[in-house]
């Protein structure tokens, strides 16, 4: 593994650090990350350069980077909205990553509603991205689930969890909450187009109770074909994977969603022997 | 402002270096230990502003994580605070050698501010004035407040710094204090570091940050000016 700090985008004001395979790559897209959910907000968490380091690992290239007015890159230019940069980010993202892992695809991964959104729009925009993992993306209630959960709630004292993870996760004021209708359509198209799509959710998305599936395939009834759009719950965890266990389950969906393999490889970097 | 990694091979520390610009460049230098976690995610736009600033000023200024944090490799096992004193001395090697400056401001935040002092008072180096914002004056206590990755003889050791009792720093050396969360600790280490004949000075701002409180990051931007501009004065002033 080696890691490559890049400066790229218009004026280089992205800064993002690449992670070359340090053996032989396997055949495979790039991986995107971004590294927190647009201008002004925080590092999303050790979970990413965790995640880049275990994909990396396994053979493919990751490139994280800090969209606009956050963490090492410049702030938003005057005049634009920050969901339009953090659009741009992500195109700038993709010919970086391409070019420097001379990949012609990319997968992109966003954290939270509006930056999941933004990704898959990005996604719909750009033919290199042959894949998007959106974690706490977007949901949408539909009539069925939407009982369910109210059932459930009468029964919950029943239901007790050891560990339920906190709501912490916020509608992001980037951006406007995607409309349904678009955000379908986006889904649709992309799944046509045969782009991969991968849907985490966790307990701050209420993942425990949503049933976001469900409420996925209430939404796309005529969905085909089906299994590029996965769907995974990792209902407790919260969406900044504080425990080191659920960052080990979020990089496992990650692998299996991949198609790769955790390789035991070399004691990692900086392992006392 | 050039990001790149330092120090050992595979253990290789994450560093931003900010040049002076060129036609102020002073024979001063700073070095800049961010907090841990949330702290850090909270703290971090605003100490880039804070660096980009001083290197506007004529600064050298060197921003890094420490080992298995941020964008910084290794991993966290065990002996991890003492590879962070180490982190210290292999940043402040590196801002010495890319400066060649005389004077060396050794800045740390909350945790970064213990793991400062702590390196400083464990050896020689050149560092010529000590500045802590908000300091984590006692681990106790606030070692509850780290993330779980951390192994447990790094949770013991913070949890045994104290600021106050342990930590003797040369006699000579200034020490600046910025408060932006009053602790009634900080006082009783102003007063102690007084008593043991340190040159402490301490600036306060109105605005009041409570640390314990999650909060939106720091912007650096001009919601923040009167902190960016105490910092300055706290970091980089005569």
């Amino acid at each position: 593994m080696k890691n490559v700090p890049l400066q790229f985008g218009r004026g280089q004001a992205l800064a993002g650090i690449l992670t070359l395979p340090e053996r032989e790559a396997v055949p495979g897209p790039a991986l995107v990350i971004a590294s927190s959910r647009g201008a002004g907000e925080p590092h999303a968490g050790a979970w990413v350069t965790e995640l880049a380091r275990a994909v990396s690992g396994a053979g493919l290239t990751v490139l994280r980077f800090d969209p606009c007015g956050s963490g090492e890159s410049a702030a938003v230019p005057a005049g634009e909205a920050v969901h339009e940069a953090l659009s741009r980010d992500h195109f700038d993202a993709i010919d970086a990553a391409c070019t420097a892992s001379q990949r012609g695809a990319v997968v992109l991964l966003a954290s939270g509603a509006a930056a999941a959104s933004t990704a898959l729009a990005a996604a719909l925009a750009e033919p290199r991205v042959c894949g998007v993992i959106g974690i706490d993306g977007p949901a949408f209630d539909t009539p069925g689930p939407l009982v369910r959960r109210w059932l459930d709630r009468l029964d919950i004292r029943g239901r007790g969890s050891a560990r339920r993870a906190p709501a912490t996760a916020s509608a992001s004021p980037m951006a406007p909450r995607p409309d349904r209708a678009a955000y379908l359509d986006t889904l649709q198209r992309l799944v046509e187009r045969g782009t991969r799509i991968f849907c985490l959710y966790t307990g701050a998305s209420g993942a425990r109770t949503l049933r976001h599936a469900a409420r996925l395939r209430d939404l796309m009834p005529g969905l085909r074909p089906p299994g590029h759009l996965r769907v995974g719950v990792l209902p407790d965890s919260d969406n900044a994977f504080a425990h080191a266990a659920d960052r080990a389950l979020l990089v496992q969906a990650c692998l299996d969603w991949l198609g790769l393999a955790r390789t035991p490889g070399p004691p990692p970097p900086g392992a006392d022997p | 402002m050039t990001r790149y990694f330092f120090g050992e091979t595979r253990r290789a520390l994450c560093g931003v270096y900010h040049s002076p610009r060129a036609e102020c460049a002073q024979d001063a230098a700073v070095l800049l230990c961010p907090a841990l976690d949330a702290d850090a995610a909270r703290s971090q736009r605003v100490l880039r502003e804070l660096a980009r600033r001083l290197a506007w000023q004529g600064q050298h200024v060197l921003r890094f994580d420490y080992s298995g944090t941020g964008e910084s490799e290794g991993a966290t096992a065990p002996g991890l605070f003492v590879r962070w004193m180490r982190d210290i001395d292999l940043a402040l090697a590196e801002i010495a050698s890319l400066s060649n400056a005389r004077h060396l401001t050794l800045f740390g935040v909350r945790a970064g501010a213990l793991l400062a002092a702590s390196a400083l008072a464990s050896r020689v180096a050149p560092v010529t004035r000590l500045a802590l914002w908000d300091p984590v004056v006692s681990g106790a206590g606030y070692e509850a407040r780290l993330d779980d990755r951390y192994p447990a003889d790094l949770r013991r050791n913070v949890r045994f710094t104290d600021l106050r009792h342990d930590i003797v720093l040369p006699a000579t050396l200034p020490v600046r204090l910025l408060v932006t969360d009053p602790q009634r600790d900080v006082d009783e280490l102003e007063r102690r570091w007084g008593e043991r004949g340190l040159g402490v000075s301490r600036r306060a701002l109105e605005t009041r940050l409570d640390w314990a409180q999650h909060a939106p990051p720091l912007a650096g931007g001009e919601a923040d000016a009167a902190l960016l501009e105490a910092l300055g004065a706290t970091v980089g002033g005569p």
